[in-house]
């Protein structure tokens, strides 16, 4: 039997690429995921692991070929064939002796060599017992290793590839594109090779399922591909290699997922894997990039490249980093990439409302300054009333969403030193004046690194406002645990049609990021559209 | 056709067989166990672990009650009636063995008292109790019929005062010398028992050490208090040959090419156990046996029989009822096609001698042999305030860590009271525990635990009752 690999996906919208360099030679014998060849994209390099295990019969591309996506890359000798049957592994695994000799009962019938196996979904994720089929990728008669890739499934967020276990030739192939399956599911028959060490089929109690509905019926030999079984007799089970510290409920688990404990980072003492480290991890594989699953090690936060040596463009200088910069980069960072960000844009029409606020400056001198950002703060807590989901925090782990009963806005504060939010508390219990005067006071210490660490924690919402300086929009980064941010940029004067007639109106560019997953993004739309109303008809702001 | 059906048929009542049972009952199937002994529990429960542990708490007695002459408690000799002990170690065992047929009902597990062999992949032929046959067909079978000790040819002289262990336990006299031939676990064990009541116990033993598998400075401390204990602990010395005789049992003893002859009124042969599979059938089924009479199974249990498992003694080394217990356990979930599988790191081994030998996980010894890169603490129990009130200093317990990340991968302890202690090394080695997180969980005061805790110090700095100056 022979394998023709052909050359699959690298990334998505790839349709050629480069032969970078071959590594196999007609003859080589190879395992399941050896690397075959190196291709050049116009980004990257990639290996193209082969799926099979055989020996290579022909390669058929050169280096330096142009090659599409589904080109024949080489020709393989499955090693299913009866002479090149013997290796080691099997050798050592557990067989009945029925070769030779003449089976002595009629239970040889379930002898292995001849056993249809059907191969059935098995559980991806926690909590997903429902499937959609995104792409079949077997039909009736492809011969399969174990290890090889029978359909992708999607699940509600992610897609994932299910591996079947088993090698044979397919015999039926039981489900399609588009279908929507449950766990335990049959997705094919495979005809088990006639060299595949011997397989508990049978050991399932599918007999006993009526009287116990729910256990699972998927069958036992499902689970471990039989020629990879590590035998374990009296010699052999005493010196076996310590494995990776865990305990045996965090192993368990690990099984049930298909997890390898030594590809898991542990995070307890010790380096030792904790069950929320081997939830992490298929997390982390779920969740990541789908070309992650075709090899690379590690998925997860990827570090910044190291820095080249600049002095060889020129001269630099070093300037350390205060301690407002350090903590504001690491708490922005953690945000950027915890939190699923959008930023709604608006335009508020503050034509109206600058213009009383100038008079009552100019007409006020002893009054507390008011100013836009002032305004904006109880702006916002109206909009923060009427959507209260604005003013939570998202507790992810427990699926919960934290609502506040209270009304305190960060102010992000330029300073000298850096970036520091300080917090006016109960915004909705005080006046216009009242939060100006506070607002004035807190910014003054803030630039002067007065501000005490309790005035700038609790906020349930931040505003931060550019407008002082100039540009039209940002996108501002929520600051966790908060859920949405509002940016102010400058106001500025737009021709705006009113009844056929061109008039001149302020117009100040607001932008709203928030956190898309506590957040919808029609109810950001409205959350602006309520503000930026708020700041036309601004009566109601007092 | 097969005169009766079960989905399992668990085939041996050991404490590998009941937990199957149980184990497969409680999850819906429906489970038969068969064993041919009249009382279940296997040897375990009546010719091993359980009347062994009556008749060694007697003995122990007997020694606390002799050394404390030394605090000034000065006991009248011990008087022996051998009937009435027997029969409290018989209590002990049929309590037990009644529990067991009880939790069998209350479970609605079947239990046959037939000795099972297989026809074929799924019948068993049942010779009943009774001498009647009958045939019963399975879904599946987990074969846990365990072993039984071995008895090499040259001994077997047909004579009954030439005993294997379930001979000894029996107690049919006191002899007033006893040759035990074998130092492992079994003949030390025994060897204490009649000592303590009074015989003259011989240890013969081949090897260079007693408890061959265990660090020698564990086995040193308790070889020093069965020397006083017993009249002689000959080592490198093998029985040549045994022969009955008016007398008594007349052994010829070979040490270093220096022959010896000695008579002795009864002799325990305890060189190991056998597991036993032959004459149950196993060759009418897939199942594959090694060289040495073990089935051949797979992390879960499996054999090369897809419908038969196997447990236990008959499953391979180690042979003790905890690991036969833990198969059953995922034997049963393999069925179940649960995620089960044998994947444990540390199997405890416990001496029941006093002191009490016991370890888990890797070995010093191992270590060494296999180059790991570890570091060995040993905290003497001459610095435990538990130990001393005790008067019970020689003990000792030690730790094998890991050393680049301190994990510790072995445990070893010999003192009273180790076989209890062992647990909570075996809950670190299999946890995957830091030697930080052993010294840093209180341990209450004052216990023989403290030791485990000081021991854990000593590989990150120093034991608060030992101070060892830092070799540079």
């Amino acid at each position: 039997m022979t394998i023709e690999f052909k050359l699959q996906e690298v990334s998505e919208g790839v349709e050629t690429v480069d032969i970078a360099d071959i590594l196999v030679a007609p003859g080589d014998a190879i395992e399941l995921g050896t690397v075959i060849c190196e291709v050049e994209t116009d980004k990257a390099v990639a290996e193209i692991e082969c799926p099979h295990a055989g020996t290579v019969q022909e390669v058929l591309v050169s280096q330096g070929d142009t090659v599409a996506i589904g080109t024949t890359l080489l020709i393989l000798d499955e090693p299913g064939d009866a002479e090149t049957a013997s290796s080691a592994a099997t050798e050592s695994t557990p067989r009945p002796s029925n070769s030779d000799s003449e089976p002595p009962t009629e239970s040889s019938a379930t002898a292995p060599a001849s056993s249809v196996i059907e191969f059935r979904l098995q559980e991806v994720s926690d909590g997903i017992d429902m499937l959609d089929v995104a792409e079949v990728l077997v039909s009736a008669g492809d011969v399969i290793s174990p290890g090889t890739v029978i359909c992708e499934v999607e699940t509600d967020k992610a897609v994932a590839e299910i591996e079947c276990p088993h090698a044979g030739t397919i015999t039926e192939v039981h489900i399609s594109s588009g279908d929507s399956i449950q766990i335990g599911a049959p997705l094919v028959s495979v005809e088990a090779r006639s060299d595949a060490a011997p397989k508990i089929e049978s050991a399932s109690p599918t007999e006993s399922a009526r009287k116990r509905p729910k256990v699972s019926t998927t069958e036992v030999a499902e689970d471990v591909p039989g020629d990879s079984q590590p035998v374990r007799s009296a010699a052999t089970r005493a010196k076996g290699q310590i494995p990776p510290p865990a305990g045996p409920a965090t192993r368990r688990l690990a099984r049930k997922l298909g997890v390898y404990l030594s590809q898991v980072t542990g995070t307890a003492r010790g380096g030792r894997i904790t069950i929320e480290d081997v939830e992490a991890h298929v997390h982390d594989r779920l969740s990541g990039p789908r070309a992650a699953s075709a090899g690379s090690a590690s998925v997860g936060i990827v570090a910044a490249a190291p820095l080249p040596d600049f002095s060889q463009f020129g001269p630099t200088e070093t300037e350390r980093l205060n301690k407002i910069y350090r903590t504001a980069a690491a708490g922005l960072h953690a945000a950027w990439i915890t939190i699923p960000h959008v930023t709604q844009h608006n335009l508020a029409d503050i034509t109206e409302l600058e213009a009383a606020r100038k008079r009552y400056v100019e007409t006020n001198p002893d009054s507390p300054k008011i100013t836009m950002t002032a305004i904006m703060i109880k702006a916002v807590v109206g909009a923060l009333r009427a959507f209260p989901q604005f003013n939570s925090s998202i507790d992810v782990d427990a699926g919960e969403l934290i609502l506040k009963k209270y009304f305190h806005i960060g102010v992000a504060v330029d300073t000298p030193a850096g970036l520091v939010v300080p917090v006016i508390c109960n915004c909705d219990q005080k006046n216009v004046l009242q939060v100006a005067a506070e607002l004035t006071e807190l910014a003054g210490r803030a630039r002067e690194r007065r501000l005490k660490s309790g005035e700038m924690q609790g906020a349930s919402f931040t505003i931060t406002n550019l407008g002082g300086i100039g540009g039209t929009y940002f996108t501002p980064i929520v600051n966790h645990p908060e859920v949405a941010i509002l940016g102010m940029s400058r106001g500025q004067k737009a021709m705006q049609l009113k009844d056929g007639q061109v008039i001149e109106r302020l117009m100040l560019p607001l932008s709203l990021s928030y956190d898309h997953r506590a957040i919808n993004g029609a109810d950001a739309a409205r959350f602006i559209v309520k503000l930026s109303g708020s700041l036309s008809n601004f009566f109601e702001l007092f | 056709m097969a005169d009766k059906h079960s989905q399992v048929v668990v085939l041996g009542a050991g404490p590998g067989g009941y937990p199957a049972a149980f184990s497969a009952a409680d999850h819906g199937l429906e489970a038969v166990l068969v064993d041919e002994g009249s009382s279940p529990g296997g040897v375990c429960l009546n010719r091993g672990c359980i009347p062994s542990k009556a008749l060694l708490h007697v003995a122990k007695l007997i020694h606390e009650a002799r050394q404390a002459a030394e605090w000034g408690i000065t006991f009248a000799p011990p008087m022996i009636d051998l009937d009435r002990l027997r029969d409290f170690k018989n209590s002990v065992v049929s309590s037990l063995t009644g529990g067991i047929e009880q939790l069998c009902r209350a479970r609605g597990v079947e239990l046959v008292r037939a000795r099972g062999t297989f026809l074929d992949s799924s019948t068993l032929s049942l010779r009943n109790a009774d001498g009647s046959m009958s045939t019963l067909g399975f879904d599946h079978c987990i074969v846990a019929t365990g072993s039984r000790p071995a008895m090499p040819g040259i001994f077997d002289i047909a004579d009954d005062r030439v005993m294997d262990s379930t001979g000894a336990l029996e107690l049919s006299d006191l002899p007033g010398r006893l040759l035990v031939t074998g130092g492992g676990y079994i003949g030390l064990e025994m060897g204490c028992v009649y000592a303590a009541l009074g015989s003259d116990v011989t240890v013969v033993e081949m090897t260079s050490g007693l408890l061959p598998g265990a660090d020698r400075d564990l086995v040193r401390p308790l070889q020093k208090q069965l020397a006083e204990q017993f009249s002689a602990i000959l080592l490198n010395t093998k029985v040549a040959s045994l022969t009955a005789d008016t007398k008594g049992i007349v052994a010829n003893l070979e040490n270093d090419g220096v022959d010896l002859q000695q008579t002795f009124d009864r002799v325990l042969i305890s060189v190991g156990r056998r597991p036993n599979s032959r004459g149950i059938g196993l060759e009418n089924t897939l199942v594959e046996v090694d060289d040495q009479g073990f089935i051949r199974i797979d992390s879960r249990q499996r054999t090369a029989d897809p419908k038969l498992l196997a447990i236990g003694d008959i499953a391979g080394e180690p042979m003790l009822a905890h690991k036969a217990t833990r198969e059953a356990h995922v034997a049963v979930e393999t069925m179940l096609g649960e995620p089960g599988e044998f994947d444990n790191v540390a199997i405890p081994a416990v001496v029941f001698t006093d002191p009490e030998l016991a370890w888990c996980g890797v070995t010093e010894t191992e270590a060494k042999a296999e180059s790991r890169d570890v570091t060995v603490t040993r905290f003497p129990w001459a610095g435990s305030g538990r130990a001393r009130s005790l008067a019970r200093t020689e003990g000792m317990t030690k730790l094998i860590v890991e050393s680049k990340k301190q994990r510790v991968i072995g445990v070893g302890i010999v003192g009273p009271g180790a076989g209890e202690m062992i647990a909570e090394a075996v809950l670190a080695v299999e946890m995957g525990a830091t030697a930080r997180d052993l010294a840093e969980s209180i341990h209450a005061h004052p216990t023989l635990s403290e030791t485990l805790m000081e021991a854990a110090e000593a590989v990150i700095g120093q034991p608060t009752h030992q101070y060892k100056p830092k070799r540079k």
